[in-house]
Parts: structure tokens; C-alpha cells; sequence
């Protein structure tokens, strides 16, 4: 398939449940920033197994010496894992740093290294020396929006079903059909909810992504 | 090819009354949207068709996934075929504790998006970086559109769901919103029944596909 294929696919089949083949009251700029907002609040919603494939990245930088703060990706969202040096970091909430400084116990050290996030930036509160540091985080997909007679970019998640079915819900709001718009908003989350149990770690299991524990979320007996 | 998906289009217009517009190109497209749908609501279990195989052989202890990758299910390491367990994010932290080691003989693995490649890419941790050792990926595998020439991959007694999830989108796009919320729920009922069939629970069960066990609200 080309380039923006799929989004075209995706903004015809809005337009088909939408009943407006061709733009009228929605334009195509329009479903496309809502496409994105649903990519967005996917990413912000699903688990980290259920994303990874698709936009957990790994990027590896330098340190150097006595720097502790180094800027996060310009597409972070959020952190899976840290490690300095090649030993993986633990985090450490940023409320409680000062308790670094006062409890010896729990100082850091190059070799039981800790780091947070703080002012768009990964912070290892110790002296640190030179060498490299690996971040795998989740990234932010690309936006589905083009520029002026460009064609907007594909989607990076495979739920293209779910995302048109949030870009329906924000048309609908938009055009003041509150009853419809807050149908389709309810299938969307249930959408997340059936993918997010899907990869759900029962507490007493290790493994893979389970198939379904039990079928509670969308009872409609 | 296409004889079982004209079938199916036939079938799901006979659900639809006459004054619904539909052509055969859209009802298509929503009938390929209810089979992606089941791909992440319906056990493994009831999704034989879609389970596939790669083997294949490492390099640098990574692997680019099959283009049609949806879900993995199983990862096995080697030419003993050792089951290796997903690193969860939780957990890698630990990965250089000894509890979490990652050996040939103990592997692990992560999957995460390989910018270079532009495409997820399978990662083993077996503790040597250029482990070139073969490897067995059980997945999931996202079903190809369904088209006039493209049959349906899932065997015919999920039809009856594909069927209510494409009247649904269809009655939507006809703005008859109320009965396509009862096809909806329709669809989710079959749904329920697949899913109680073959959950696995954490409590006790005899016979894999499982006993049907119905959610607690009855």
C-alpha cells in the first residue's frame, strides 16, 4: 500500500458511517485531527504489552560526566524502563528525591543507579561520569494530519476501528448529536477496556498476553 | 476464491431491510471491520484460523515480525525449543537481578518498534547480543480484507457476529441509530457466548476448549 493509504481507507469509512461521502460539514482536515486525538488517547490508555509493537522505542544517548539531566525524545510519552550504563535504573518519584540526600540507606549509586522524570527531562540524582544511558519509552505516533497538499500520514496502531469509531463520536458531538456521540464514545472505551484485559497479567501468572480471563466488561444479557 | 465472502454479503443483506442502501464495496468493508474486531475480543482458542507459525533463524538476537503480526502467543528459543517469557515493563528493572538472568537456557523476550526498520521488531534476551540461534513465533495474524475474491479466514460459526457488526455500521450509516444499537448489542451477546466458551479462568477447569462458564450476573 502507498503512503496514506490506510488513512484514506480510515477517513472513508468515517465518511461512510457519517453518511457524508463527500465533505460537507465535516472536512477531511477535520476527521484527520480526530483520528489523531484517538491514536493519542489510545496511546495514553492501553497497556504497555498492547503497545509495545507498535510505538515503544528505544533510543540510546551518551552521558557525560557530572550532568544529571538529559532532555526526554521530542515524541516521549511515557517511560518503560531506564538504564545507566547498561544496569536498569529504578525509578524514584520526584516528590520524594529530597529523601535521597537524607537516607543513606537509599542513595544511588553508578552500580543501584535510580532516575526520574522531571521538567521534560530524565534525571539521575548522582554524580554521573561519562558512558551511555538506554531509554525505551512509549513514542508518540506520527500525526495523521497533511500539510497543504500533502497527504497525511498512516496510522502506527492496528486499531483502526476503534479510532474511527472516536472520530465518529467527536463528528457527532461536533454537530450536536449528543445522544449518538456518546454511543459511539462508550464502544470506544469499551474497545480499550477489551484490549487492555486482554493483556492484563492475572497476579498469581507470568507469561505472554493472556487470552481473556472472564467475559465481564460487555455483558448485555 | 471469493465463492464463501459472496456468501456472507449475501447472508448479511438478508438481515437488512430492503430500504437499506448498501453497496456491495461498503458492506465489504464493515464486514472486514466486525472480523479485525473479533481478532481482539474472541479467546486464541476460538481463533484457530487466524493462529499461525513463523520459524526462523535470529540475527544479532532480533527478528523482524511477520508483516501480518497482530498479537504473539508464544515464543520458544532454540533447537530445544524453550519457551521464553515476555519481559513485562514492570519487570526490567529486574532483568539484571539474578532471579531474572536471561540465559540460553532461560530466555526472555520483548518486542518493541524498530524505527530503522520501521516495523516491530522481536528481541531475544538470552545473554549473548549476537545469539544467531533459531526461534519459534506463534501469533496472531490480522486477517486480510475481505473482498468479493477474498474469502472470510473465520470458519463459518462466527459468521453470525460478522454478520450483526457489518447491519450495525450499516443501520448507522443509514442513520437509523436505534436499531443499529440493537445489532450491537446483538453482536456483543454472541461475543459473550464465544468468550465464556473458551475463557480460561484462573480457577480449575477440566477440558481445553473450556466449560462454558457465564459471567457472574446471571
Amino acid at each position: 500500500m502507498a503512503y496514506g493509504d490506510i488513512t484514506d481507507e480510515l477517513t472513508e469509512m468515517v465518511r461512510y458511517r457519517l453518511a457524508e461521502p463527500t465533505a460537507d460539514r465535516w472536512q477531511d482536515a477535520d476527521i484527520w485531527r480526530y483520528l489523531t486525538l484517538a491514536q493519542l488517547m489510545l496511546v495514553q490508555a492501553l497497556p504497555y504489552g498492547a503497545l509495545a509493537p507498535w510505538v515503544s522505542m528505544r533510543s540510546l544517548a551518551n552521558l557525560s560526566g557530572s550532568t544529571s539531566e538529559y532532555d526526554l525524545p521530542d515524541d516521549y510519552v511515557k517511560m518503560v524502563a531506564v538504564a545507566y550504563k547498561s544496569i536498569y535504573a529504578h525509578f524514584w518519584p520526584t516528590a520524594e528525591l529530597n529523601l535521597l540526600r537524607v537516607d543513606a540507606f537509599v542513595a544511588p549509586t553508578e552500580d543501584y543507579p535510580v532516575y526520574t522524570i522531571a521538567g521534560n527531562q530524565v534525571v539521575f540524582p548522582f554524580t554521573t561520569t561519562g558512558g551511555t544511558y538506554e531509554l525505551r519509552y512509549i513514542a508518540r505516533p506520527p500525526d495523521m494530519q497533511g500539510s497543504a497538499g500533502a497527504r497525511p500520514s498512516d496510522p502506527r496502531l492496528p486499531w483502526h476501528d476503534l479510532m474511527e469509531t472516536f472520530a465518529v463520536s467527536m463528528c457527532r458531538a461536533q454537530a450536536e448529536d449528543v445522544a449518538e456521540a456518546d454511543r459511539q464514545q462508550a464502544a470506544f472505551a469499551d474497545g480499550i477496556q477489551v484490549i487492555s484485559v486482554r493483556y492484563k497479567i492475572p497476579d498469581t501468572v507470568e507469561g505472554g498476553p493472556g487470552d481473556v480471563p472472564t467475559p465481564k466488561w460487555n455483558i448485555r444479557l | 476464491m471469493g465463492y464463501l465472502s459472496v456468501e456472507l454479503a449475501s447472508q448479511t443483506r438478508a438481515h437488512l431491510n430492503a430500504s437499506v442502501a448498501v453497496t456491495d464495496a461498503e458492506l465489504y468493508r464493515c464486514l472486514s471491520r466486525a472480523q479485525s474486531d473479533l481478532l481482539w475480543r474472541l479467546p486464541d482458542d476460538a481463533l484457530r484460523p487466524l493462529q499461525a507459525i513463523v520459524n526462523g533463524t535470529l540475527s544479532s538476537a532480533r527478528a523482524d515480525l511477520p508483516a501480518d503480526f497482530a498479537r504473539e502467543q508464544y515464543v520458544w528459543y532454540g533447537a530445544d525449543q524453550i519457551d521464553a517469557h515476555r519481559v513485562r515493563a514492570a519487570d526490567m528493572p529486574l532483568l539484571t537481578t539474578p532471579l531474572y538472568l536471561a540465559s540460553e537456557t532461560n530466555p526472555f523476550y520483548r518486542i518493541f518498534y524498530n524505527t530503522v526498520e520501521t516495523e516491530p521488531c522481536l528481541e531475544l534476551l538470552t545473554g549473548d547480543d549476537d545469539d544467531d540461534a533459531a526461534y519459534r513465533f506463534y501469533y496472531i495474524k490480522e486477517p486480510p480484507a475481505i473482498t468479493e475474491d477474498e474469502d472470510p479466514l473465520l470458519g463459518q460459526e462466527l459468521w453470525p457476529p460478522l454478520i450483526y457488526f457489518a447491519c450495525s455500521r450499516v443501520l448507522e450509516a443509514n442513520g437509523r441509530y436505534a436499531e443499529s444499537a440493537k445489532a450491537q448489542s446483538l453482536y456483543m451477546r454472541l461475543c459473550t457466548m464465544f468468550m465464556a466458551r473458551y475463557s480460561r479462568t484462573l480457577e480449575p477447569y477440566d477440558e481445553r476448549p473450556g466449560d462454558p462458564r457465564w459471567p457472574t450476573a446471571t
